[in-house]
């Protein structure tokens, strides 16, 4: 029942750059470029020379494997995007308030389950449940170590607004005398 | 830090990239004719879903007996497996209408709003790790079978919205029987 002709999939204010960028912003694993050119709707000349670019400023890494090189993306670089997108979207006050609402979504799992974490809820899952609990508690497990791992995300995020207040107190122009850089 | 980590330490279905396929899946929707608002659920900082509005006529692009639906996405990636998603059409109970604008006397069932999906997960492999999926008024649930192939997210939802219009036509068709 899938329809024959590629679906509309990118916006047309999308350039050959940034939809090879979403492409790979995603991944789950290593690709190559054919299969980047393709996805992205773009030809392999492009798709390579935009991947080249990425792993260049260091947005990618890449695996050889049978002579082929395939993509992926930097784990170091997306904890700092992501961190630098939590502090560039969020005052202090908001990310404080979504801790709090994470740490109150956990409790309500570890209440409702009777469970202490993720990986005890995960030990549940057998088939003396029916098809529908478990899948019901397979969300509830991804979407508990997801919460808190962008928990860990935000108190980071919180402590960066912290330093970065402390490090302009300090380095003020006012603290640091005529001439300060700002 | 090492720079020869094994590629299978990367994310993979961790914070970011569940983060940046939700992110990416709101823009895609927000370039659909006939969405007319969208949200992240629980909220935008840490997504596991998204809620849209959906002006149904605008969206299938025909006249359509229920004016207003809400599509859930739910995107849980996975790394060396394939995701878990759920794309669920809900029809909206108070807007409902009775007869289908094209002459046809048709009512559905009091209490019952039409409900169907396409779900990929670990569940039903018989047939295939994703389905399709209608909701009926007995409770009871149909599933097909269906393969979409080694794409983005953002194309197999794209794909779906394509298929929308069909999937609704043939289930309303099955209800009527």
């Amino acid at each position: 029942m899938m329809t024959p002709d590629p679906p509309a999939v990118w916006s047309d204010d999308m350039d050959s750059e940034e939809r090879v960028r979403a492409v790979t912003e995603t991944l789950t694993e290593p690709r190559d470029a054919s299969w980047a050119a393709e996805q992205a709707k773009v030809d392999y000349k492009t798709a390579r020379k935009y991947l080249e670019k990425f792993v260049a400023d260091g947005r990618l890494r890449t695996v050889e494997n049978d002579r082929t090189t395939r993509y992926y993306p930097n784990p170091r670089r997306q904890f700092f995007a992501e961190l630098e997108n939590l502090a560039a979207t969020h005052t202090k006050a908001e990310l404080t308030d979504e801790l709090i609402a994470m740490s109150e979504r956990i409790e309500a799992w570890q209440e409702t389950y009777e469970v202490a974490d993720a990986g005890e809820l995960r030990t549940t899952l057998d088939e003396s449940l029916s098809v529908e609990k478990r899948r019901e508690r397979e969300r509830v497990v991804d979407d508990w170590e997801y919460t808190e791992r962008v928990r860990t995300l935000v108190r980071h995020a919180i402590r960066l607004y912290d330093d970065l207040e402390r490090f302009a107190a300090t380095n003020s122009p006012a603290a640091v005398g005529a001439g300060g850089d700002g | 830090m090492s720079d020869d980590d094994p590629p299978v330490a990367f994310d993979g279905g961790r914070p970011r990239t569940r983060k940046r396929i939700l992110y990416q899946l709101n823009d895609r929707l927000g370039h659909e004719p006939g969405v007319e608002y969208t949200r992240f659920d629980p909220g935008r900082t840490a997504p596991t879903g998204l809620v849209a509005s959906i002006d149904s006529g605008r969206l299938l692009g025909v006249e359509y007996p229920a004016p207003a639906a809400t599509l859930e996405v739910r995107w849980s990636p996975r790394s060396g497996w394939k995701d878990r998603f759920a794309i669920q059409w809900y029809e909206r109970a108070d807007t409902a209408s009775d007869t289908a604008v094209d002459g046809r006397d048709r009512t559905l069932p009091e209490g019952y709003t039409l409900s169907c999906g396409w779900h990929q997960d670990d569940h039903l492999n018989d047939l295939g790790p994703a389905h399709f999926q209608e909701e009926y008024p007995d409770g009871s649930v149909e599933r097909y079978g269906v393969s979409f192939g080694d794409v983005n997210p953002v194309w197999i939802l794209s794909e779906c919205l394509a298929n929308l219009p069909n999937r609704l036509r043939t289930f309303r068709e099955r209800l009527d029987e």
